[in-house]
């Protein structure tokens, strides 16, 4: 499945004292498989580029395609967009409200309008992916979990509507680090699965790490796009916009300007090690 | 001891009585200036042990005073809490007021403050945080990091000792973060400021002067920041992490390369200069 946006501009409140337009003449494709992760300083438009993927936000200027078909064109069914293109926002365990982890992971399912059987398979299998046992959990309310726990919960509820693509806000904020790598591992697992994932992060060593393309935004513009390796290339602009770029990244920087020859394009820890290595090995050639 | 601005002593806390610990058998001293940094996974006890620095909570066992103060006598609570302030995690959820200035102000007014002496003291603790040209902005057009730094002007208008920051850069992006966290190394460094700086950002710890790492109410390890992120092993088990650069020189170190006492950037380059020439 392909998510492709055609010159999309979004504005809010047009027309009001409060205009702002959020995003400006975006072009970007979701291919199918990928890990894409969107990147950019808060306010750059991160969050309702988002919100076009799933059709949630409608662009004022532009289209958004599904397969090579305007969502937002009469005909199309906007449910089944919003079943294929599931949506994490920031925080999701906000949204939990039902009385068991169970029946809040079922409310998606359900509206599907799937029989009491099916749901519960749904919920089963849903649960097992974010890493919960049923049984354990199936009864328990949701409120009494560990942050980390309401957390898979809440990504369980989408993830029960068998979505061919995952966006996800910034999944891994505001938890400690265990559970961090735990929610890192998870979503990774899960485009390994096959699952096209769009992740919106500020970390840039979990892009480095997880990613297989980026998208920088900007100021409302997707101003940069491509593997990491090439993201990365140009650290200066990254940090230029703000971003931080992965700790690696920075090594490089100033090793050279300390006029080590550590290699350009190095991003990731096991490389850097691996550059380390050999220089420190060349050092001890020549003494 | 007159110097020290915490001491807590013995102490031991459970929300409910005859409930599990949320703190147990706790002691720590802070003297005045320090900068200390407290780490743990969620529900380890940071936060309860910072509320229970200021007062919010009574300890079940033991004691804790502040500046010499016990937080259990009722007629220092007023005093304790201007002395000892805090800093939450999300910036929504502490300002109050339509305009920065009046923000700041709201502290002043429930602790009586005369109004002339206000103004003074406003554009003083705005100025500390780098916030002046704001003083007449509303809060919520401003950036988490600002918002943040609006939060502890309200708190240094009241003139603390110490202040207690319980994860208060983790809803912030990483610029927000830095923007705080500098603020408050200038508060410490250049008005003397005694920190807690609770966080789950193992990199915020590096600089401080003490870590102390949480487990079960109790704490696991303590330290200066070198002799506690030397122990990867022990932080893994806890469920933490240690910084890249010092992750990145332990795998150098299992592959025969000797570097030492490297937590930041900067000690690598150090490092590389002195072994790759």
């Amino acid at each position: 499945m392909q998510i492709t946006l055609e010159n999309v501009t979004h504005t809010y409140q047009p027309g009001s004292p409060f205009q702002a337009t959020a995003i400006r003449n975006v072009n970007m494709t979701v291919n199918p498989g990928e890990f894409l992760a969107l990147i950019g300083h808060t306010g750059s438009g991160k969050s309702t580029l988002a919100q076009h993927l799933n059709g949630l936000l409608k662009p004022t200027e532009g289209r958004v395609l599904l397969d090579g078909q305007d969502i937002h064109e009469k005909g199309c069914d906007k449910k089944e967009v919003r079943r294929k293109v599931g949506l994490v926002f920031q925080y999701p365990e906000h949204q939990l409200f039902e009385e068991t982890v169970a029946k809040d992971v079922a409310f998606g399912p359900k509206n599907l309008g799937l029989s009491a059987g099916e749901t519960d398979a749904r919920v089963r299998e849903a649960l097992e992916k974010v890493g919960l046992n049923y049984d354990d959990m199936a009864e328990r309310s949701p409120f009494e979990l560990s942050g980390g726990q309401m957390r898979r919960v809440a990504i369980a509820g989408v993830l029960a509507m068998r979505p061919e693509c995952l966006v996800l806000d910034e999944p891994a904020a505001g938890l400690d680090p265990q559970s961090r790598e735990e929610m890192l591992q998870l979503i990774s697992g899960l485009h390994e699965a096959g699952s096209t994932v769009v992740m919106i992060s500020h970390s840039m060593d979990d892009v480095a790490r997880f990613a297989t393309r980026a998208v920088v935004m900007e100021k409302g513009e997707a101003v940069m796009a491509g593997a990491p390796e090439e993201i990365f290339r140009h650290a200066d602009r990254l940090v230029a916009m703000g971003l931080d770029v992965p700790k690696v990244c920075q090594l490089g920087l100033r090793l050279r300007e300390e006029g080590l020859p550590f290699p350009e394009g190095v991003f990731r820890e096991e490389d850097a090690a691996a550059a380390l290595l050999s220089l420190w090995k060349e050092g001890k050639g020549h003494v | 001891m007159p110097d020290l601005i915490f001491d807590v002593q013995n102490v031991s806390f459970a929300y409910e009585e005859g409930g599990p610990l949320a703190v147990r058998s706790l002691s720590l001293q802070v003297p005045k200036g320090a900068f200390y940094a407290v780490l743990g996974q969620n529900g380890s006890g940071k936060s309860t042990l910072a509320k229970l620095m200021n007062g919010l909570y009574l300890p079940t066992e033991g004691s804790v005073s502040v500046c010499g103060m016990d937080t259990k006598d009722e007629k220092h609570t007023w005093d304790i809490r201007c002395r000892a302030g805090m800093v939450f995690q999300n910036p929504d959820n502490q300002l109050v007021a339509t305009i920065v200035r009046e923000d700041v102000a709201f502290g002043l007014e429930n602790i009586g403050v005369p109004t002339e002496e206000m103004p003074g003291r406003i554009e003083q603790a705005l100025r500390d945080v780098g916030m002046t040209e704001y003083a007449e902005r509303a809060p919520h057009l401003l950036s988490g990091g600002q918002k943040q730094r609006v939060a502890i002007a309200g708190v240094l208008a009241m003139r603390p000792e110490a202040i207690l920051f319980d994860e208060s850069t983790a809803m912030l992006d990483p610029q927000g973060r830095r923007e705080v966290l500098s603020a408050v190394k200038r508060l410490n460094r250049e008005l003397g400021l005694t920190v807690i700086w609770i966080t789950h950002f193992m990199e915020e710890a590096v600089d401080c002067d003490k870590v102390f790492v949480m487990h079960s109410g109790e704490i696991a390890l303590s330290g200066t920041p070198r002799e506690v992120f030397a122990r990867e092993e022990a932080l893994r088990a806890l469920r933490l992490d240690v910084p890249p650069m010092a992750h990145l020189a332990q795998t150098l170190r299992e592959a025969g390369m000797p570097v030492q006492d490297v937590l930041t950037v900067e000690d690598m380059v150090r490092e590389a200069k002195r072994l790759c020439r």
